[in-house]
């Protein structure tokens, strides 16, 4: 696809959870539990995504006895290029595999 | 308690590698490790972790290398030094490029993976039959889709699994019924173990090799031995029963009518063949299909290649020879003797030649006596002809001439290696250093290089000869009469003294190693040892 981001359907599965909830900050487990993706596919996809701008990153204000966790949203351009690949791979019948609602989200 | 003993271990060791990540990916490193404090499940936080590792690993492995290759390159091209220095590096890079392109010419590769293959003792052991490939499973998936009996055939040889292997020869058979031979080889893996539980379906086998190739004694001589170890290994067994312990068992094949009987369809049968060549046109064609560069495997997966009963074909040759009742009778059993004796002496193998030989002989040597006075010199002739046969010297000369160049090339490959051992250990050590200069290491890097080249070009050419051997014995038009004693040159490997200690020539090569890294770091610390103090005098 465009842009320099392989389409996978791992990569479709983030986006899908990414747009479920645009304006609102992600954390990186969360993501993890909802599209059934293990750390070590999804912050290579994390990382693709941020490199192309489609995702923004931030630190949380940290909290006594924790350290500080990293949050992910979809930048303004990001949405607006997620939202045309997910209807495109929808389109193809493509579909992300998600964790079922109510199990592991 | 658990949980929080891994989360604390998973952050510290995460934390250490991320040391050696690029200082772009640290932060991704950080926001990985930091939700590990948001898992409240043991597994789940193992599992993140060895996400987080793996992908921590990839980037410091990345970074390692491509620190290297910087300064590899600062170090070659080593500005602030002199032009001798500059030099000098830019041969000894060069000398390790040549040294490495030598790996690009396929007989060079042979002659090592041969020099690796012999000095592996177990592969030399190796009569079991595993195809030496990675990746059976994919050929018998390939092989099933595109309909291809000769590599079914060929992993029904060599799979470990007897159930397995007959399925594969199902398949094969019914694809092309031409492979029908490799029933043959199933047969004798099937009652191999004689003392175990002989396989059933080795009777269903043999009946289908006879029905498929009903002219050929070798059919009924694998199903009379069969059938001849299955009811013997049940005597064996009851006795051990009724005595509780085992017996010197007396050998009862002549009383045994089943046996009787197809040993004699065998003696009868118009041709001898066990299957030798087209076990040998299988392995060459698969071997050169798949790109196997190792003729040795070939070799020794000949010599796996079962060749029916000597004690049996003698036993039921001195049986009706003894047991004939009257002259016409001698005759005709010495001329059926005669005649079978000729046809294994037509064999593809030195050893059914040599059994043939004898077998003959011994007709030759009844019927002689009892012939017409015109034909006396004619078999007389030809006894003598098959005894100067008989005591001919066995073996190739060419093995013996080339021993020597087996020693220098399996030499050679272990000098290679342990160069390329001592390189990789100097390019760690190096880098531990944080890239400060050596004396040492330098001069222990170029000492390596000088001798890889050297090996490599003295293993290429001690070498040649054995390639153009070995390209001779796999070319297509080469028979198995030809080829295999052509392979069977690499014999020679196995005559080396390295051989002899039957030891693992990488837990050598380890050894070695692990000797010059002690002598490396004892020579590292001495370069780093302080200058000593000058003696102060006193002036009073």
């Amino acid at each position: 696809m465009g842009n320099g981001i392989r389409m996978s359907r791992q990569t479709l599965a983030v986006l899908v959870r990414l747009l479920a909830e645009p304006t609102s900050w992600r954390y990186g487990y969360d993501l993890s539990r909802e599209t059934v993706l293990k750390s070590g596919t999804l912050y290579p996809i994390l990382m693709r995504l941020t490199e192309n701008s489609w995702l923004e990153t931030r630190w949380e204000e940290a909290e006594p006895g924790r350290p500080p966790r990293h949050m992910y949203r979809l930048t303004t351009s990001g949405l607006q290029q997620a939202r045309r690949f997910v209807a495109e791979a929808k389109a193809r019948g493509f579909a992300p595999q998600l964790a079922p609602e109510g199990i592991r989200a | 308690m658990n949980q929080k003993v891994i989360c604390c271990a998973s952050q510290k060791m995460l934390h250490g590698l991320l040391c050696w990540t690029p200082a772009r990916f640290r932060e991704w490193g950080t926001a990985m490790v930091a939700e590990l404090e948001a898992i409240d499940h043991p597994v789940e936080l193992l599992h993140w972790s060895l996400g987080c590792v793996g992908i921590i690993l990839r980037q410091a492995i990345w970074n390692i290398c491509l620190g290297a290759c910087c300064g590899a390159w600062f170090w070659i091209t080593a500005k602030e030094e002199g032009i001798s220095v500059r030099n000098a590096r830019m041969i000894a890079v060069s000398a390790l490029l040549i040294a490495l392109g030598f790996f690009l010419a396929p007989s060079f590769r042979q002659g090592m993976s041969v020099a690796a293959d012999t000095l592996d003792y177990a592969s030399w052991s190796h009569r079991d039959n595993s195809t030496g490939e990675r990746e059976p499973e994919r050929l018998r998936i390939n092989a099933e889709r595109e309909r291809d009996a000769r590599m079914l055939a060929y992993l029904a040889i060599h799979e470990d699994r007897l159930d397995l292997a007959a399925q594969d020869a199902d398949h094969a058979v019914a694809i092309d019924p031409r492979w029908t031979w490799v029933y043959y080889v199933l047969i004798y893996r099937g009652t191999k173990n004689w003392s175990s539980r002989p396989n059933l379906q080795t009777a269903v086998w043999a009946k289908k090799l006879r029905e498929w190739d009903p002219q050929n004694a070798v059919n009924y001589l694998v199903d009379a031995e069969t059938n001849y170890r299955i009811t013997e290994r049940n005597q064996v067994l009851d006795e051990k029963r009724s005595r509780g312990r085992y017996v010197r068992y007396v050998d009862q094949r002549t009383g045994n009518r089943p046996w009787m009987e197809m040993m004699a369809r065998a003696f009868d049968a118009t041709k001898y063949n066990s299957y030798f060549q087209e076990r040998f046109d299988l392995e060459r064609d698969v071997a050169r299909q798949l790109g196997s560069d190792r003729p040795l495997r070939l070799t020794i997966s000949m010599m796996s290649h079962p060749l029916p009963s000597v004690i049996g074909c003698s036993r039921y040759e001195r049986f009706i020879l003894s047991n004939a009742t009257n002259p016409p009778d001698l005759v005709q059993q010495t001329r059926r003797v005669i005649a079978f004796g000729e046809r294994m002496m037509a064999a593809d193998t030195e050893f059914e030649q040599i059994v043939g030989r004898s077998i003959a002989l011994d007709g030759y040597k009844k019927l002689q006596p009892m012939a017409a006075l015109a034909d006396q010199a004619f078999l007389g002739a030809r006894i003598v002809q098959l005894e100067i046969m008989q005591h001919a010297r066995i073996g190739s000369g060419i093995t013996l001439a080339l021993a020597m160049n087996a020693r220098i090339v399996e030499t050679c490959f272990v000098l290679i290696l342990l160069a390329a051992m001592t390189m990789a250990a100097s390019a760690a050590v190096f880098i531990f250093r944080r890239m400060r200069k050596s004396r040492a290491i330098g001069i222990v890097s170029y000492a390596a290089v000088g001798i890889m080249l050297l090996a490599s070009i003295v293993a290429f050419v001690a070498y040649l000869p054995y390639s153009q051997l070995v390209a001779q014995a796999m070319d297509s038009r080469t028979p198995v009469k030809v080829g295999l004693p052509l392979l069977g040159t690499l014999g020679s490997f196995g005559m080396t003294f390295l051989y002899s200690v039957k030891a693992h020539v990488y837990g050598w090569s380890i050894l070695l190693a692990l000797l010059f890294l002690a002598g490396l770091w004892l020579v590292v610390r001495q370069f780093r040892k302080p200058p000593a103090r000058p003696a102060v005098v006193s002036a009073g």
